[in-house]
């Protein structure tokens, strides 16, 4: 049975929109065959840098025959509707057609037969149209021509059943013709089939399937690793990327000079992967001086290639310890005067401005966390002082890391070398938080400056844009506060904030306090979402939030208590005396107090709730005051027996009208209590 | 490698370019920071439907300029720039081909086409295409120009660009870029090394940008050249007007150099100096088109 055989060969693919590329073609032809109802046995796709290649086996000839009943008007449409649908099918007499009966409505049918055509004739008018239609994120026109492509397309190589399939797409006309390895085997050849083109292929040393070009690169470097004793840094993306940049892959192993490997190893890393796209190995604990480049040609002297690598890896070290040398000559501090000239945003002033401010926070800050004054001084004079650095300038993602190395190079304190570095964490979600005091006290100090002040100059971020990463901020911040555990009050901390920036800018508005905390807020319920917790839980315990920390072990023993029978059982007692005191205070269209009258009860169950009732007040508050929420629950679920009896055995509508009232400001006394914990309303039981 | 001087490769690659029916020019007398900005590229080739052009152009980047200590940084290098228009099919065939010109054997190296998507936000100009590496490094780049002064073109110029202190350290296997020998003489006292002609120079237009320009003067000289290309422009004088658009830039650049310059006042520079190139390409074309 027939094939299709479909090459695209163009100028180089970047590596990694070739995946998605192949993809989107073999896509395009698998709704299209399903479309006009070929089948066939497989179809593959295949790319390297130079082409996009399309096999399909198996297909028919041509399609099958059809036979097709057409629906038409009902019989007692009007004749104009009738003779429209007699045009639509070619008929010319409506005695040509059937009628069926259709819930109880006949409708005339025409038979249609769907000639078979020959699948070339529908493969030469859908090809086109699947190039036509086909996106790349960019796109280019070259020389004189219509078409646009990714980068110039320069050949359409299209066989069916081994025939040529003639179509055009833009300037180009199908052919036959395909060619070799750019760099080995250039000059073009004819092809016959799809077996002899893949044969003809890896003859010509184009490795044509991806995942058989990825899969050797790796095991290169592997074989290579064990040959020489070192470990292959394991690497998805970059093994991606490389295996996009050649067609012919020949890896080859190069040494880095042992001048260099004294470097930190993110700055070695970042040049030899990042910038050169080489493969990094380690020697145990350390990086290992070699690296494997793979090259897309096989030569008589793969030495000259190596050496090559080699020079040009190394002029980028030389570079890179230029810098180092050059950087270490002046102490951290005095780099950080230049920091005066280093803009943090054109309304807020210099980032030299911005430790100032820092410090005035961090001095508040040591309310919550006990640091010393004076390291804090030190470490804030450090903490930016890389960003005015060589290194940093040629490295700039990583700032902080080249500062803590220049630091302990410096000779200075440990804590304040480590806090450089950490001040920026959590870089992500999946980043830790720092848990050394200095370096919590300087990330939060920096996340609260950047946070309180864009929002001031009304840099607030949209659905779509956060140019200065402000969620980033606020969800740093939530997460140092919550995993180290710290009691620090939101209000205060933003008012302060704001405080300290109308020293230098009266002109900003101290009343956006509260929308900076519901900012905050909403992040952290993002943040909590991730832990599972319903958001009703949440939305109890939210309205008092102050402190993220507490509010966070709040909703952690509120959402245990829940999961217990005894606590939900509770809560849905609560429940129901809250919506019995809510519909009767709408009724009588009042508020009860609490103020209940022990004279009127009649009832044991009555008095033993309002005892309890009593007692557990004068213990919450000391628990709430100590944070103590799991005690404070307890507590709670302590009232549960008392409730149940109670809903047992008492009327709440009584007729007497003094004893109902009491009873229903008995309940307003339980709701009240509860509500001292959280807004108990909220939950959703 | 080879013992190419730095002139050889010069004399080389302006040899095959003129064999493949390029005309070739001197580089422009104006400081620019990129061949692209020479008017026989960025402006010639918007007007002309077939243009083909070689020149060697000295590119001024004060940013970069570090002394002359750094073996690979300089603040005034040589670009050697080429303009195919139209693109033609075997581009990539004739790279390979001028880079054997110069001594690079492209069958004894690991050649590459690696993607570059290139733009000059000071001129509205991008395009796609490649930088070409050579055993791991860039040695020169090509790109399929898309639009210029933000004004697309219907036939696509392919332009090259080498940078020539690279490719002669890489043909001469020197690590300092002083080291490059500029020429190969009979007679040995006459035999000059880049840094023999040109490390002063680097020494004391670092020391000018980096640290002793006056700054107020060249605000106000971008103003004024700002002033004058408008006006010049609306003379329907557009290749006068492009000089000084072109000095408006090398102003900008000596700012940013000195580091005076805010990150929002940097893009609001950009989109001046683009405004003036635009209006010059626009105004050059209406006035061709008359």
């Amino acid at each position: 049975m027939p094939n299709l055989l479909l090459e695209l060969y163009s100028e180089e693919i970047p590596a990694k929109l070739q995946l998605p590329a192949i993809n989107q073609l073999k896509n395009a032809f698998e709704a299209f065959l399903k479309e006009e109802k070929l089948e066939y046995s497989e179809i593959k796709g295949f790319i390297t840098p130079c082409r996009m290649i399309i096999t399909i086996k198996d297909l028919p000839s041509f399609t099958k025959e059809e036979t097709i009943e057409k629906k038409g008007p009902q019989i007692s449409a009007n004749a104009e509707a009738i003779n429209g649908f007699l045009k639509s099918v070619n008929l010319s007499d409506k005695s040509d057609l059937n009628i069926q009966n259709i819930d109880g409505k006949d409708f005339y049918f025409a038979k249609t037969i769907h000639q078979k055509v020959s699948s070339a004739a529908i493969f030469e008018k859908i090809i086109p149209k699947i190039l036509h239609n086909f996106s790349w994120p960019k796109s280019m026109k070259w020389g004189n021509y219509e078409i646009r492509w990714i980068r110039p397309l320069h050949n359409i190589l299209c066989l069916f059943d081994n025939n040529i399939l003639n179509f055009k797409f833009g300037h180009l006309a199908s052919n036959n013709i395909s060619f070799g390895h750019k760099f080995m085997n250039k000059d073009g050849f004819e092809v016959k089939d799809i077996e002899s083109f893949i044969k003809l292929l890896i003859e010509k040393n184009v490795i044509y399937d991806h995942l058989i070009r990825k899969k050797m690169i790796h095991d290169e470097c592997a074989t290579i690793a064990k040959q020489n004793n070192i470990e292959l840094i394991e690497d998805e993306d970059l093994l991606d990327e490389v295996t996009g940049l050649v067609e012919f892959p020949n890896a080859l192993l190069g040494k880095i000079d042992q001048k260099y490997m004294n470097l930190p190893e993110e700055v070695l890393i970042t040049s030899i992967k990042t910038n050169q796209r080489y493969f990094c190995f380690k020697n145990g604990a350390k990086l290992a001086n070699y690296f494997v480049t793979i090259a897309n040609v096989k030569t008589d002297n793969d030495e000259l290639i190596i050496n090559g690598n080699q020079k040009v890896l190394s002029a980028r070290l030389e570079d890179a310890l230029f810098f180092w040398n050059h950087d270490l000559k002046t102490k951290l501090e005095t780099q950080s005067q230049k920091l005066k000239k280093v803009t943090f945003h054109q309304k807020l002033g210099s980032v030299f401005d911005k430790i100032e401010r820092m410090e005035k926070i961090g001095f508040f800050l040591s309310n919550y966390i006990k640091v010393d004054k004076k390291t804090f001084s030190q470490a804030l004079l450090l903490a930016k002082a890389d960003l005015v650095t060589e290194m940093v300038g040629e490295f700039p993602n990583l700032q902080g890391i080249i500062g803590k190395y220049y630091a302990i190079h410096q000779g200075y304190l440990k804590e304040v070398c480590n806090a450089i570095e950490e001040h920026y964490k959590p870089l992500g979600a999946n980043d830790e938080v720092p848990t050394a005091t200095l370096s919590i006290i300087l990330a939060l100090a920096d996340k609260f400056d950047t946070l309180v002040g864009m929002w001031l100059i009304g840099e607030k971020p949209t659905s779509s844009k956060d140019p200065y990463a402000l969620r980033r901020s606020a969800l740093g911040i939530i997460r140092i506060l919550i995993e180290n555990k710290i009691d620090a009050n939101f209000p205060e901390i933003i008012n302060k904030m704001i405080e300290i920036y109308r020293e230098k800018y009266s002109e900003l508005d101290e009343k956006l306090a509260l929308e900076i905390i519901e900012f905050i807020k909403n992040r952290f319920i993002v943040y909590v979402k991730t832990s599972d917790i319903k958001h009703d839980i949440v939305n109890a315990v939210i309205d008092d939030f102050d402190s993220v920390y507490q509010v966070y072990l709040k909703i952690i023993e509120l959402n245990n208590f829940l999961n217990t029978q005894r606590g939900a059982s509770l809560v849905k007692s609560y429940l129901r005396a809250v919506k019995i005191v809510n519909a009767e205070q709408k009724k009588d269209s009042k508020i009860f107090d609490e103020n209940v009258n022990i004279s009127l009860f009649e009832f044991e169950e009555e008095r033993i709730i309002f005892e309890k009732v009593e007692i557990i007040s004068k213990d919450m508050n000391q628990m709430l005051a100590k944070y103590d929420y799991l005690e404070a629950l307890g507590l709670i679920q302590t009232l549960k027996e008392p409730i149940d009896s109670f809903f047992e055995k008492v009327i709440v509508n009584s007729e007497n009208y003094l004893v109902r009232e009491n009873r229903l400001k008995l309940l307003t006394k339980i709701k009240n209590l509860l509500d001292k914990f959280a807004s108990f309303e909220k939950l959703e039981i | 490698m080879n013992n190419s001087s730095f002139q050889d490769i010069i004399f080389k690659l302006q040899q095959f370019w003129a064999e493949n029916d390029c005309i070739i020019l001197q580089g422009l007398d104006n400081e620019v920071g990129a061949g692209t900005l020479h008017p026989a590229t960025s402006i010639m080739s918007l007007a002309n439907d077939s243009w083909k052009v070689a020149y060697v152009q000295a590119s001024r980047r004060p940013k970069d300029a570090r002394y002359g200590e750094n073996p690979n940084r300089l603040g005034h290098y040589y670009q050697f720039q080429v303009i195919l228009k139209p693109s033609p099919d075997n581009i990539q065939e004739l790279c390979l081909k001028s880079l054997e010109a110069i001594g690079i054997n492209p069958s004894k190296h690991d050649i590459r086409f690696v993607e570059d998507d290139w733009e000059n936000p000071t001129i509205g100009a991008w395009g796609l295409g490649f930088e070409v590496w050579c055993d791991g490094m860039e040695i020169m780049q090509f790109t399929y120009m898309q639009q210029i002064g933000g004004i697309s073109f219907d036939t696509i110029p392919g332009e090259l660009t080498y940078g020539l202190e690279r490719v002669a350290m890489y043909i001469q296997d020197v690590k300092h870029f002083k080291d490059i020998k500029w020429n190969s003489a009979n007679d040995p006292k006459f035999a000059k090394t880049y840094g023999d002609i040109f490390l002063e120079d680097e020494k004391q237009f670092t020391k000018y940008s980096l640290e002793e320009s006056d700054t107020q003067m060249l605000i106000n000289s971008f103003v004024a050249a700002e002033k004058e290309c408008n006006a010049l422009n609306e003379k329907k004088l557009p290749l006068p007007a492009y000089s000084f658009c072109l000095k408006a830039s090398h102003y900008f650049n000596l700012l940013d150099a000195r580091g005076v310059i805010s990150v929002t006042e940097r893009a609001s520079y950009i989109a001046k100096v683009r405004s003036l190139a635009k209006n010059c390409c626009e105004t050059y074309l209406a006035g061709k088109n008359a």
